[in-house]
């Protein structure tokens, strides 16, 4: 009979805890409701009821910020963001910022339901999406880059233009060896291509339908680095000994043309808000990432700074 | 005489490709194995083990000492009692005097934070340390106010985070699954009886078993992820991975339950035991290391598991605070791994990474056959 | 009949209450399974459906027959990726299970114990080793090893794919085939023997014909499986927008890897259309397990007429 109780125990155990999961799952849903100030698209009571109020004194009473900013957005900005974010929340311990990779798109999309409190994007606003108050918080290059042993330094708009819809698909039409040219390029929706695609003027004619399409800036350098005949494109802060930038209209690949806007394919770094939703602690980050100390980490990474 | 010499020819054909099915797999085995091994191995240390993912900065203040016992040594701090070194243009904490100050150094929380061997020194008071030499380094945190405040910046690059959300997912989705799995198969082995009920529970479990991981992906940050909003989470994932090894719980416990003689059942039943009674004391204790195996083999899956994660658990290197929420967010080994490639094209850490699975997957392999072969042993004596 | 104590009468009820309680405890457990069948197809479908229905709908048939995939304008056609996942499965499957039907019958028929000791623990360790890993071999040595002999001069390809797959189904094919070749009664091979077979005609004339139904239904779990794998091949298949396979050095899109190559990325009509590829891969990974039951089920009815 001991025995049998035993048992019993264990079994309700099992599903005291299962339940307590649901039941934390439960509280907690409510608890990133109000964190993230959410609510337009469905105002749950939890908003509501939230008394905001008192929370807002420990903020006053100590100057010191406090709570949780939620980040979605680009990929193409982790690298960056990810050491301000830590250099932040070493001068503010209370604040944690958890930034979430989903894509320039879902970021801005968040941004506007409310889902996040920073979205992060590596492509201006769309018209409809002018709504949301941006800052700029850094510049950045999309270089084109080659197997290093490719005799070719430099191509023009139009040339990577051809490459891409698939007109050029031998190297010797460009002046190079006689081999067929791997053209390499990112996955639908990712923020990069869609920038590529939008200076280049690809959008309007379209991918070739061989093209290898691969999954991250990442794969993009280790498919051209392992490829001699390969060309891709990748952020400014993946050209390394592996892979080789190309001058683009004679133009070399470097922070300072894109800032001065000499160098064709580049495109701006930014965070959107809503203003009337931002938290002091969402502010305040705002207000960091343009500061000198954190211009220093976009520099780190082979952006452009805008100070 | 010509036919026996010809089925001779064919025998030796086919043994020969017998011998040679056998091993290419093995081979196969080997070269993976090998190639895995060869670019990963000399990744994995003890650093790669315990140290964070991200670099940590922290901002701290340390009270200098009084007792300035000058060594006139140019890499010595005499007020903080440190060596400092230049590693890579960074200024590094060589080494910690044991009555050193830093010892006691506070964050901007007022929370003790022990400066260690190796933490990298970004800025003291307001000197900026890139760039710097040793010699202005030395300078700048000798000099100034009864306290200095220094940006500290403690390197990263180990799989800590991983390791422990692993065992968080391993822990959350096992308290989960195994109970309704374990449950479920007494249900069919002891009580269901043929029928269109049955039926429909062996056809569901069998049609899970089948479905692709990618689609628990979809289906649990649909359901989880952005309906119950438990955004990417270890909950998320536990849940998602909990249904898919439903099947493999079941089916191994139900093996093991069907091994269990039908003279333990009679005669426990003639004592006047109930069914219930039967099931805990009689039925459920001697299956036990049949269960155990059910386990481990779950425990390999989690482990191995990257496409019903990656959308549910997510990718970012933490160790997760809460269940759900987005300090919940986790990156298991495997998962962390595959977004290596894709996002560094780092395939040696990729495979520093695979190597600690690799033994994980051996490991998980040996135990289970320990278990059945102990299992055994008491069977047959 | 003998009287029944008050107290003892509550300790039965009791008892019988637990019992009820159990028995619920013990099939809704069993039930979940089912409820999850029923929510995965839901809500899979559900989202999967809907950009096919109401206003400003695509074309379903657009989608099924449609041969390039390209989200930016906004063309969402799929056929290319089902011939390449079928494609890819097919040669998984001609080179998978010779290979592990011959490995299997090395383990069962040939090998001393010794070497079953060891190859045994290896082909576990295979089936172990997470998908993952197989990528990065497959990035890392197939794709490279195939650049040096394809006249398209790229690794990415279809015959990388079917490479890893036939290495991912090993382990399954050799485990399932084993089973079902130890499974054949020893006295079909004394039969055998005794006509004045050879070792090898008696296995291969005898034990791997009786042994069929499990060689086959090793053989549609393989099927299912390499149809569904997704983080190995998305890394080696190339991934091309359009344009069906040519020959096996072309590059392929499998219906898996266009899923989760931009599911993080995807909002919208383009997340739905991923969860409508989903779908079609949904259905496909449903006949493969409709056949593979037939086939079990099958199978048990031949034993019990034995």
């Amino acid at each position: 009979m001991k025995k049998f109780f035993n048992m019993k125990k264990i079994i309700s155990f099992m599903l005291v805890f299962t339940m307590m999961f649901v039941l934390a799952a439960c509280g907690k849903k409510g608890d990133k409701v109000d964190e993230n100030k959410t609510g337009t698209e469905e105002p749950t009571p939890e908003v509501t009821e939230t008394p905001t109020t008192t929370e807002t004194p420990d903020k006053t009473d100590t100057t010191a910020l406090a709570g949780t900013v939620s980040i979605t957005g680009s990929t193409s900005v982790e690298k960056i963001l990810m050491d301000m974010i830590s250099d932040f929340t070493a001068y503010n311990p209370d604040v944690k910022i958890n930034y979430t990779g989903t894509g320039s798109s879902a970021g801005i999309t968040d941004a506007m339901n409310g889902a996040n409190d920073i979205g992060a994007s590596s492509r201006n606003l769309k018209e409809e999406e002018k709504g949301l108050e941006q800052v700029i918080f850094a510049y950045d290059g999309i270089a084109v880059v080659l197997h290093p042993s490719n005799k070719i330094a430099d191509l023009t708009i139009e040339q990577i233009l051809k490459i891409y819809s698939g007109e050029i698909t031998n190297w010797s039409e460009l002046g190079g060896k006689d081999a067929n040219i791997i053209v390499v390029s990112r996955e639908g929706a990712s923020g990069t291509r869609g920038a590529f695609e939008e200076l280049t003027g690809l959008g309007d004619v379209g991918l070739v339908e061989s093209a290898t399409v691969v999954e991250g800036n990442g794969n993009v350098q280790a498919t051209v680095a392992g490829n001699e005949n390969a060309i891709g494109y990748v952020s400014f802060s993946f050209i390394n000994e592996k892979v080789k930038a190309v001058t683009v209209d004679g133009i070399e690949a470097t922070p300072e043309n894109a800032k001065e806007g000499t160098y064709v394919l580049s495109r701006p770094f930014l965070l959107v808000y809503n203003k009337d939703t931002a938290s002091p602690e969402a502010s305040a980050f705002l207000e960091y990432v343009v500061s000198p100390d954190a211009q220093e980490f976009v520099e780190d990474h082979g952006g452009i700074r805008v100070d | 005489m010509m036919k026996n010499n010809n089925t001779k020819l064919k025998d030796g054909i086919l043994r020969g490709l017998i011998y040679l099915s056998a091993t290419v797999t093995v081979a196969i085995l080997v070269v993976i194995i090998g190639f895995i091994f060869y670019k990963g191995l000399p990744g994995v240390n003890l650093k790669f083990m315990t140290r964070m993912w991200d670099d940590e900065t922290t901002v701290v203040d340390v009270s200098r000492n009084n007792n300035s016992n000058s060594h006139g040594e140019t890499d010595y701090v005499e007020s903080l009692g440190i060596h400092i070194a230049l590693e890579d243009k960074n200024i590094v904490i060589k080494s910690i005097d044991s009555n050193s100050p830093v010892k006691d150094a506070v964050n901007m929380k007022k929370a003790s934070y022990e400066l260690k061997t190796g933490d990298v020194i970004g800025k003291a008071g307001n000197t900026n340390f890139k760039n710097i030499t040793l010699e202005e380094a030395k300078k700048a945190l000798d000099e100034g106010t009864e306290t200095i405040r220094m940006k500290i910046t403690r390197t990263g690059g180990g799989i800590l985070p991983m390791l422990v959300s692993t065992i968080y997912i391993i822990g959350l989705t096992l308290v989960i699954s195994a109970p309704i799995g374990i449950c479920a198969a007494i249900y069919l082995n002891e009580y269901a009886k043929p029928g269109r009920m049955l039926n429909i529970i062996r056809f569901a479990i069998q049609n899970l078993a089948g479905i692709p991981s990618i689609v628990y992906g979809l289906f649990g940050m649909l359901v989880f992820v952005q309906t119950l909003k438990l955004s990417y989470s270890v909950l998320a994932g536990a849940f998602t991975l909990s249904i898919m090894l439903l099947p493999t719980i079941i089916s191994t416990t139900e093996e093991t339950l069907k091994e269990v003689p039908m003279t333990y059942r009679e005669s426990s039943m003639g004592l006047g035991a109930t069914k219930l009674q039967t099931i805990s004391k009689i039925i459920i204790p001697s299956a036990l290391p049949g269960i155990l195996v059910a386990i481990i083999l779950s425990i390999g899956r989690i482990v191995g598991e990257s496409a019903a994660l990656i959308w549910t658990a997510g990718t970012i290197a933490q160790i997760p605070k809460t269940l759900v929420g987005s300090e919940a967010a986790a990156a298991t080994l495997t998962t962390k791994m595959y977004w290596l490639i894709k996002e560094t094209a780092d395939l040696e850490q990729a495979s520093s990474i695979a190597v600690v699975l690799i033994v994980l997957v051996i490991a998980l392999n040996m135990l289970s056959k320990l278990i059945t072969r102990k299992f055994l042993k008491k069977r047959t004596s | 009949m003998k009287h029944v104590g008050k107290n003892e009468m509550v300790a039965k009820q009791q008892k019988d209450y637990k019992e009820k309680v159990f028995h619920f405890i013990f099939l809704f457990s069993a039930l979940i399974s089912v409820l999850s069948v029923i929510a995965i197809i839901a809500f899979v479908f559900s989202k999967g459906l809907k950009p096919f229905f109401g206003e400003n709908s695509y074309s379903f048939l657009d989608f099924i027959t449609g041969l390039k995939w390209d989200p930016g304008t906004e063309s969402y056609g799929i056929f290319y990726m089902i011939v390449g996942s079928v494609l890819a499965t097919l040669g998984a499957i001609a080179l998978g299970v010779p290979i592990g039907l011959l490995t299997a019958v090395f383990i069962a028929e040939i090998a001393p114990k010794k070497i079953v000791a060891i190859i045994r623990p290896a082909i576990e360790l295979l089936a172990g080793i997470p998908s993952v890993i197989y990528g990065a071999f497959g990035l890392g040595v197939i794709v490279q090893l195939i650049k040096k002999v394809s006249p398209t001069g790229q690794g990415e390809s279809l015959l990388a794919v079917i490479c890893v797959l036939t290495i991912m189904i090993l382990p399954t094919i050799i485990t399932l085939s084993e089973s079902s070749l130890r499974a054949v009664p020893k006295s079909y091979r004394e039969a055998s023997y005794g006509l004045g077979a050879s070792k090898i005609q008696t296995i291969f004339k005898t034990v791997v014909p009786a042994a069929r139904s499990g060689i086959l239904s090793a053989t549609v779990l393989g099927i299912g499986r390499a149809m569904g794998e997704t983080m190995a091949v998305m890394m080696i298949a190339g991934n091309n927008i359009g344009g069906l396979p040519k020959s096996i050095w072309s590059k392929i899109r499998p219906l898996t890897s266009n899923i989760s190559m931009e599911m993080s990325y995807a909002s919208g009509r383009h997340q739905d259309m991923l969860f409508a590829t989903g779908v079609v891969l949904f259905l496909f990974i449903l006949v493969i397990n409709m056949v593979l039951i037939k086939i079990t089920s099958k199978m048990g009815n031949a034993n019990s007429k034995k």
